[in-house]
């Protein structure tokens, strides 16, 4: 139409987005700058005293058991995201090329998202029948001889953790890949074995290349969720702590300053990874 | 005389961009008008306008004498055909040709008689159950036609309808559309980039550029006698050599060009004016019937191509690219690098004064390509 | 041939998913009706008794089932049109639209105790005492970025012809919204009032310092860490379940036709 290329201020489009940002700027920006500036107060035994020091950001880096665990949250976190990668990408390739009817593939999914309403501290907990030292894994690995005996090793461990969390967080990598693979425009592989590419090459360049925004959008997700995630380590994850359940402490401390500190520290990180994918991964082809 | 549409003044910015440039025209009732230009020239932003789909800077739009200027489209005595087709991809054929309809609270019974006669016009019956994307891009087409003429508009807007089409169905759909335009009387204001359709389809031809009108008139007006260089070389193909006057003698202007003088009818000119020579393909001629012109031209053939019945050379004349469009097959003995003459009548030159009609210093450079 | 072994693999290893994601759901189920307090096999005998223990002297887990239960709904029904008005603005470009974007994902991409703690601090410098409320905005911060997600992903770029087709076609405003514009969004609207409701009912980790009383989750977080696990907790966790498949069940059959209707 070759009219306004260029956006424009539209009176219209800011009153329909005013209640959404209204609430966001009251109870999300808000509460984050105030952690922003409680991180750079002192902190004294019973709080804090409104003076501004950065003793809390120098306790971070100086104090392997909080740096420490933050990375091996991250550590953990990134095998959950990778894992999670792997085994979701086959499951929505198959319901987006695999399976034909829009109503079957809502069946489908909605099938996978309802163990989701079952609490997140329940799910965890539901694993304790197939991971304990009497659970079924360890009885059918003994059973066929793969084990003398029973390892304690596959409940309260970070086995178990990580397990737990790569099965609660597949799911929503499934649904951004599922969401963005469906919108991929048919004709494209017919256009790509026309120029004689094989099954794989028109894999690797059409699907794998063009889900880039939908497995950029699930990464983010699930790497961050789990990094964020106390519940899961402390409840089955034996000895294993994880970062939230460091900031938690430092709450239950009232130490406020340096739990903020931690906090401010891990978002930059989540901002950064967040950027970083999203630059790769062209994330604005979700939208158009 | 009662007109369906009247423009006035019309002027429409976008930013820095002025797109519609102070338009005004008017569409007598039961007309064809079309609006042709090069890409961005305005012409579907004056649709839109026309429409009530964006509101002019200034400007007034009457429809049968009433001023819809600020009335919204809905309120408007017309519906339209869009690029795209916009066809309700929720809903079946059936239902997105009855939604005008449901609209004006007609009862059931009668839309299903209206919606089985649109349908029979663009003859689409048997899809009435589908939906749309089941259709081929041709059969979407008829369909957006049908949903627009059901529901007896006065005016019928249609924006590049035929655009997304291929060239056979694009012939095909045409004489459907001027066969439907004759039937049903409908005003028809119809936007598109495709000259030869336009000449085909349309009773009146509004040329515009960069958001002002370059002419207006009916397809043999513009093409026997356009008004600038701009309308020569959009409409057909064209001859055209730059030259100033000479002399003005009588009626009778003498134009100096580097391929020598020439004789044309005055149209109000004084020496020393920059002006043009023009005429079209068909009026020259070659070989032994270039020999009895009034004017002859030696050069070199760089292209031939033949077009059915005819046969179109492109010779170059002392760096000059000259056109001619001969009947019947290329001659004995001439291909590319062979020398030949060609020749044109007096009759057949007209003299273009100006290369764009906005009176823009700016236009007439980029048209002139300076 | 190669194309329906691959999808013969393939679909076993989707079952295979499957079940990954319910075995230990099954087991769950199972084991909360099992008549000694064994989390583990061997499986001891039917019985009701942990039943008995949720609806007695556990009854603080199903007063926290219901209050989860509310504070869900209430999101989703407050969650709902404010994702959906914010996205219909999306259906065109303007100046500013995509900073709006990023600032209403922040939300998501946001670790959630972090979040959480920022929340206690807005709180506590407010001076307004932690409640069941208390959690409504916090809720509603992670599930609208979502909602405007599905929104803005799902939408047809050629809305806008549908609706100037509409217009000239003598549809008001009003009637475009309804039959052209609304339909057609339809999917995204559910689809993201579930997600609302889905994300606010399992939602732990954001509520963590500023709801209480404890929701479900936050109440078996408390149970677990100071008494262990047991049947009893696997006994709600199945009654979830159940009642999941149920309401499942039930709107399936109820918008069978909102279904058939929607099929684009």
């Amino acid at each position: 139409m070759g009219e306004a290329a260029a956006p424009q201020r539209l009176v219209s489009s800011y009153l329909l987005l005013a209640p959404m940002l209204g609430v966001i700027i009251a109870f999300l920006i808000v509460p984050l700058i105030m952690v922003g500036i409680v991180s750079l107060y002192r902190p004294t035994g019973t709080g804090y005293v409104l003076e501004l020091n950065l003793s809390s950001y120098v306790r971070f880096f100086t104090d392997p058991n909080i740096y420490g665990i933050l990375l091996s949250t991250l550590a953990n976190s990134a095998i959950v995201t990778v894992m999670a990668f792997i085994l979701a990408y086959p499951v929505a390739y198959f319901l987006t090329m695999k399976i034909r009817t829009f109503r079957a593939k809502t069946i489908l999914l909605i099938a996978m998202l309802i163990p989701f309403w079952i609490d997140f501290t329940t799910r965890a907990l539901s694993w304790i029948p197939w991971l304990g030292i009497q659970g079924i894994l360890n009885q059918v690995l003994t059973g066929l001889g793969i084990l003398r005996e029973p390892s304690p090793i596959f409940l309260f461990s970070p086995f178990a953790m990580l397990l737990v969390m790569i099965q609660g967080y597949t799911l929503f990598m499934i649904a951004p890949i599922f969401i963005v693979m469906s919108k991929i425009d048919p004709t494209l592989y017919e256009a790509a074995k026309a120029l004689g590419a094989s099954p794989l090459k028109t894999f690797y360049h059409i699907n794998l290349k063009l889900t880039m925004p939908g497995i950029g959008v699930g990464t983010v997700f699930v790497f961050l969720s789990s990094v964020a995630d106390f519940a899961t380590p402390r409840l089955i994850g034996g000895l294993v702590t994880s970062i939230g359940q460091v900031i938690r402490d430092q709450v239950v401390f009232l130490n406020l300053p340096l739990a903020s500190a931690i906090s401010v520290i891990l978002t930059l990180i989540a901002l950064a990874i967040v950027m970083t994918v999203f630059k790769l991964m062209n994330i604005r082809q979700v939208f158009e | 005389m009662s007109y369906s549409v009247e423009a006035e003044n019309l002027i429409k910015r976008f930013g820095k961009t002025v797109a519609v440039n102070n338009v005004s025209f008017k569409i007598r009732k039961g007309e064809f008008f079309c609006i042709i230009g090069p890409s961005g020239c305005g012409k579907t932003t004056t649709l839109r306008l026309v429409a009530g789909l964006i509101k002019p800077d200034s400007g007034k739009i009457y429809m049968n004498g009433v001023d819809y200027t600020n009335i919204p489209t809905h309120k408007r005595p017309l519906s339209m055909v869009f690029q795209t087709w916009a066809l309700f991809p929720h809903m079946t054929v059936y239902e997105n040709v009855e939604f005008g309809l449901r609209m004006r609270n007609v009862s059931e019974a009668d839309r299903k008689e209206a919606v089985k006669w649109a349908l029979g016009l663009v003859k689409m019956e048997e899809f009435a159950n589908r939906k749309p994307r089941e259709l081929s891009g041709g059969q979407q087409q008829r369909v957006a036609i049908a949903r627009a003429l059901v529901v007896r508009p006065e005016i019928l807007l249609l924006d590049e309808p035929l655009g997304n089409l291929d060239f056979k169905l694009q012939l095909r759909l045409q004489e459907e559309l001027k066969q439907i335009h004759r039937v049903t009387g409908v005003t028809f204001l119809y936007v598109t980039h495709d000259q030869r359709q336009a000449m085909a389809l349309g009773d009146t031809i509004m040329v515009m550029n960069m958001g002002i009108i370059e002419q207006m008139g009916s397809p043999i007006e513009l093409y026997s006698s356009p008004s600038s260089v701009f309308v020569a070389r959009f409409v057909g193909e064209s001859n055209i050599l730059e030259g100033s006057v000479k002399a003005v003698e009588g009626g009778t202007a003498i134009v100096e060009t580097h391929l020598g003088d020439f004789q044309l009818q005055d149209k109000n000119v004084r020496a020393g004016d920059r002006v043009w020579v023009f005429w079209r393909p068909e009026d020259t001629y070659i070989g032994r019937d270039a020999m009895d012109a009034d004017y002859r031209f030696n050069g070199e053939v760089l292209d031939i191509t033949t077009a059915g019945s005819v046969t179109n050379y492109k010779v170059s004349v002392g760096g000059q690219l000259l056109k001619a469009t001969v009947k019947g097959l290329p001659m004995d003995g001439v291909e590319s690098g062979s020398k030949i003459t060609l020749g044109c009548k007096k009759s057949g030159l007209k003299l273009i004064t100006k290369a764009s009609s906005s009176g823009l210093a700016d236009v007439e450079r980029i048209i002139l390509g300076e | 041939m190669a194309r329906d072994i691959t999808k013969i693999i393939l679909a076993l290893y989707t079952a295979g998913m499957v079940f990954f994601i319910y075995a230990p759901i099954i087991t769950m189920v199972l084991f909360s009706f099992n008549s000694s307090p064994r989390t583990v096999p061997p499986f001891d005998g039917p019985s009701l008794r942990w039943y008995e223990v949720l609806f007695g002297q556990k009854a603080i887990l199903l007063e926290a089932f219901t209050r989860s239960i509310f504070l869900a709904i209430l999101t989703m029904l407050i969650a709902t049109p404010l994702f959906t008005i914010a996205g219909l603005a999306y259906r065109r470009r303007f100046k500013g639209d995509e900073f709006a974007f990023y600032l209403v994902t922040i939300g998501i991409i946001m670790p959630g105790i972090t979040y959480s703690l920022g929340v206690l601090i807005f709180y506590n410098t407010l001076g307004i005492k932690t409640s069941l409320w208390t959690g409504l905005p916090v809720h509603l911060v992670w599930s609208v970025p979502w909602g405007l997600i599905l929104m803005r992903a799902m939408i047809d770029p050629n809305i806008i012809y549908y609706e100037e087709a509409a217009k000239t076609l003598g549809a008001s405003d009003w009637q475009t919204f309804r039959r052209v514009t609304l339909p057609l969004f339809m999917p995204a609207i559910l689809g993201g009032a579930l997600f609302a409701f889905t994300l606010s009912f399992t939602e732990l980790i954001r509520s963590i310092f500023i709801v209480s009383p404890n929701t479900l989750p936050l109440q078996v977080l408390a149970e677990v860490t100071v008494w262990g696990v047991s049947p009893y907790i696997f006994a709600i966790g199945s009654l979830i379940v159940l009642i999941s498949l149920a309401l499942l069940l039930l709107s399936g059959f109820l918008l069978r036709g909102v279904f058939e209707k929607l099929q684009i």
